[in-house]
């Protein structure tokens, strides 16, 4: 049992709050992702769990017993915690070699050498590094080098894998390639994953579940992705989530218009009673046509085109507000939807996420 | 416990020893505060005429080693031309080497009957030891004019590619002069004028080997040597050494801790390729430069292996068994520089390492204070630590070997090690900076033995600063006479430094001593390759080398 239980812990730095009164329960074996922006206390949490730091309030326990409890200031140390670590920068020993790092825990736990050398090896093998243990970690890539910091949290078979962004120094291939491969092994060992990181591409791909944390360390949403990405909670998991767009919308009546504008709402109704809404949709959400089509749908006007390749991208301005539009490049070559500045279209909107009030924050014309 | 040592050490070898000389010197018999000491050393003319000659030669040579150094490091700038680090690095040799050696080869050169003296001869007299105080002041300026010219260069060629585009797009050479280079500029500049004026003053040696005793350190010295090491007068000089060194330090921290902008060495490098303009400019000055010192040294370089030199141009015969004296006959002076500056190294490096490691640990608040006051350590000269020891240590004997301390050569190895602190605690911090927590967290995940974390993990990876650490004390110690002529208790104990001063002394021994000089100077040439060796390896970008020196930065 590796689950993690988080109940009304605080923690100050300097009288300033980086965590108030969170809680937060992380099942058995599951790979649960931490998302926030920087700085907002998510790595603070991290080690709060692993034992680097103590909470001010609060209890933290690990598989049913307390590891952090402030109030009778008990804390087991992280040594006692049945835990393994991959840091940001790997924190692999540059004078040890590759098997000496990962064997490291183990001479620690003072494993006999034959167990020793087999679990070691075992380790290595399973991040794909065999045949380089006796290399220096200056003779590794940046990618060898976090497998090494990934074998030495994972020899001592840990409960509980703690990762802070370790990808973050690998470029984007190698972070896509890695983040499934960090996927298969917690599938292949069965262990609880806590995984901090702002990025919500990584987030996404490899959680069970994901809580979103505001840059005032409080949690916003906690879901499987599917649904923190397509349910969002607020405005603020919808915004870091991805591109967002947003459009003010009026109720007069039974009619919906767009902002203080005359011009009327083309497009899915919002199910909420109130006089004042914002629209929220993604890029992709948008469907263009040419003015001139007769399709009904919300009348734009192009402000900037640019094409990128597999995509075409579009800044558009309904009724006063700036919007962006994303659609295929070869859909816009197939429907003759290649705009240029100053043309007017049609916007139409496969989804929207409905919020109360206007909460705009987009730039408006 | 680390801490506990830590106090023991700073109380016992500098608060005591420096507060009970300061006592020493403004009270009486009965422990109360008189002005008596003071009205005597004012009532003297000769010690009134010693303050103000001690403070005219350290900021005439501070000032002269600015001015020579300020318009080479302009044209430097205006061109460009930026020196490579084992240049930079030489730029430090004057910190490695003892300025009365220069004095000495100098004075084989234009000396009457030395080779150039005597072709001047006629016309008038060139030796340095005639010329009194202003050659004590020029010989300093010249030995620290690499280091004042090296900080300055260090500190502006960040941007002078910039300046060169800013200057190609019209903004003048003059504005860019004043509004650029002088302000950036001024943390090098301050630094190396502090370091020149602190051991300017500092100098025991040099006006010793020329004649001038009208200085506070050669009065002090020469006061102990008549009077005894409790003498009240030569604690007030001491003292006033002090304080003047301590003024002149923090007086310059305002203009060193500015903010010191270092760019990667290899970005810009791998950006500017010298057009052959800059080469000549680069070979013409800095080649120029190091011809001049190769031909100030050469009276000592041609003394080593000259059989016979006197009243001709150049020697008549050459012979290197001057050499083999030296190696042969001093052999002791070497085992002692060995025995006494690398226990002070070791020593240097532990505390050096305990100090960065609570100055890391501090509160934000106290972690300035702390920096600012162990650099400030450097502001204690060796003539006053060393008065300050044969006072306080004076009689205590040794347990087990029953031999008073101030008797033994203890107490020298422990000047030397509170003398090279400053420097140990610099290149210690920057050691510790380059461990990320993360490395010692990743080891506390699987066990919490501190003892085992730090031997396993935090040592290994200290190792090659922690040894450019002892080097940088090991060559500091190396040449620090001023504290070895007051604290050797016979020749038999003295190193290598005061070994060559001795030898340049006689006539007969100048060979052998200059023989010496040139191995000495060889083994900091040495040292500087190793240190520039490890630096590359260990330190990655050159920038930690230069942040070494600007510790505001």
């Amino acid at each position: 049992m590796a689950n993690i239980q988080i109940k009304g812990v605080s923690k100050q730095y300097a009288g300033r709050s980086i965590l108030a009164d969170l809680s937060l329960d992380i099942n058995d074996g599951e790979c649960f992702t931490l998302l926030g922006p920087s700085g907002c206390g998510k790595t603070v949490l991290m080690r709060l769990i692993a034992g680097f730091e103590t909470p001010d309030s609060g209890t933290i326990s690990i598989g049913g017993e307390f590891v952090a409890n402030a109030a009778t200031g008990q804390m087991v140390p992280p040594d006692k915690r049945g835990l393994g670590m991959v840091f940001q920068d790997y924190a692999v020993w540059p004078h040890m070699s590759v098997f000496d790092n990962v064997a490291y825990p183990l001479k620690l736990a003072g494993t006999e050498a034959v167990s020793l050398r087999e679990r070691t090896m075992r380790a290595v093998g399973l991040v794909g590094l065999d045949g380089l243990e006796q290399r220096l970690p200056s003779q590794l890539s940046g990618g060898q080098q976090q497998r090494v910091a990934l074998a030495r949290a994972l020899v001592s078979e840990p409960r509980l894998l703690l990762l802070d962004e370790p990808l973050n120094n690998l470029d984007a291939n190698l972070r896509e390639e890695m983040r499934f491969e960090i996927k298969a092994l917690q599938k292949k060992l069965g262990i609880t994953i806590l995984y901090v990181t702002h990025d919500q591409e990584i987030a996404l791909a490899i959680a069970d579940r994901v809580a979103v944390m505001d840059e005032r360390g409080i949690l916003r949403q906690i879901g499987a992705p599917e649904e923190v990405y397509e349910h969002p909670a607020d405005d603020f998991v919808f915004r870091f989530l991805g591109i967002a767009n947003f459009l003010p919308v009026r109720r007069e009546g039974r009619d919906l218009f767009i902002g203080g504008s005359s011009t009327a709402w083309v497009g899915p109704t919002p199910d909420k009673a109130g006089g004042k809404f914002t629209a929220g949709f993604r890029p992709s959400d948008v469907m263009l046509a040419r003015d001139s089509s007769g399709h009904p749908g919300l009348p734009g006007i192009i402000r900037r085109a640019s094409f990128l390749g597999a995509q075409v991208d579009y800044l558009i301005d309904i009724a006063g507000t700036l919007v962006r539009a994303a659609l295929p490049s070869h859909e816009c070559l197939d429907r003759d939807l290649l705009f240029v500045e100053g043309d007017n279209c049609r916007v139409g909107l496969a989804t929207v996420q409905w919020f109360e009030g206007d909460i705009i924050v987009g730039e408006r014309v | 416990m680390l801490f506990a040592f830590l106090a023991i050490y700073l109380l016992t070898f500098l608060v005591l020893p420096v507060g009970t000389m300061i006592l020493q010197g403004l009270t009486n018999n009965e422990g109360k505060f008189v002005a008596d000491h003071i009205k005597l050393l004012l009532a003297n003319p000769v010690y009134v005429e010693s303050l103000l000659n001690s403070l005219g030669v350290a900021a005439g040579a501070a000032v002269l080693s600015a001015v020579a150094a300020l318009p080479i490091a302009m044209v430097l700038w205006r061109y460009h031309v930026r020196p490579s680090v084992f240049i930079e690095l030489c730029g430090f040799l004057p910190l490695f080497v003892p300025p009365f050696v220069l004095a000495l080869s100098l004075q084989i050169f234009f000396g009457r009957g030395g080779a150039l003296g005597m072709l001047f001869q006629s016309y008038c007299d060139l030796d340095p030891a005639i010329l009194g105080l202003p050659s004590v002041m020029l010989i300093e300026a010249m030995h620290y004019f690499p280091l004042v010219l090296m900080t300055l260069t260090m500190t502006t060629s960040a941007y002078n590619q910039q300046a060169k585009e800013a200057a190609s797009l019209g903004s003048g050479w003059f504005r860019l002069m004043t509004r650029v280079f002088l302000p950036l500029g001024m943390p090098g500049l301050a630094f190396g004028m502090s370091i020149t004026f602190l051991k300017t003053l500092d100098d025991l040696a040099t006006p010793l080997s020329l004649g001038v005793t009208n200085l506070l350190a050669p009065q002090a010295f020469l006061r102990v040597s008549a009077y005894g090491s409790q003498d009240p007068l030569s604690s007030l000089i001491a003292t006033l050494m002090v304080v003047i060194s301590g003024l002149a330090w923090f007086a310059s921290i305002r203009f060193v801790r500015q903010h010191v902008a270092f760019r990667n060495a290899s970005s810009v490098s791998a950006s500017v390729l010298l057009s052959k303009q800059q080469m000549i400019v680069g070979i013409t000055f800095l080649g120029g430069i190091l011809m001049l010192y190769a031909t100030a040294y050469a009276g000592v370089a041609l003394t080593s292996i000259a059989r016979i030199w006197s009243y001709t141009l150049l020697p008549e015969s050459y012979v290197l068994s001057h050499y083999l004296t030296a190696i042969h006959s001093e052999r002791g002076s070497f085992i002692n520089t060995l025995a006494y500056c690398g226990f002070a190294a070791v020593l240097d490096v532990v505390v050096g390492l305990v100090m960065a490691y609570a100055i890391d640990c501090a509160p934000p608040v106290w972690k300035r204070w702390l920096t600012w006051g162990a650099t400030g350590l450097l502001s204690v000269p060796g003539v006053a630590l060393a008065i300050a020891y044969l006072q306080f240590f004076r009689g205590i004997e040794v347990p087990l070997i029953n031999q008073a301390i101030d008797a033994s050569w203890f107490l020298l190895p422990m000047a030397f090690s509170v003398r090279g602190l400053p420097f140990a605690i610099r290149a210690c911090s920057i050691t510790l900076q380059g461990i990320p927590a993360s490395y010692v967290e990743a080891a506390n995940i699987s066990g919490r033995n501190r003892f085992r974390i730090f031997i396993k993990i935090v040592l290994p990876m200290m190792t090659v600063g922690l040894f450019v650490a002892f080097l940088l004390c090991f060559g500091l110690a190396a040449v620090d006479l001023s504290s070895a002529m007051l604290l050797i208790p016979s020749e038999t104990n003295a190193p290598v430094s005061y070994s060559i001063y001795l030898n340049m002394q006689s006539t007969t021994g100048r060979g052998a001593g200059s023989a010496l000089a040139i191995l000495s100077i060889a083994l900091v040439t040495l040292s500087l390759f190793t240190l520039l060796v490890l630096i590359r390896r260990d330190w990655k970008t050159v920038s930690s080398f230069r942040k070494f020196v600007f510790t505001g930065s």
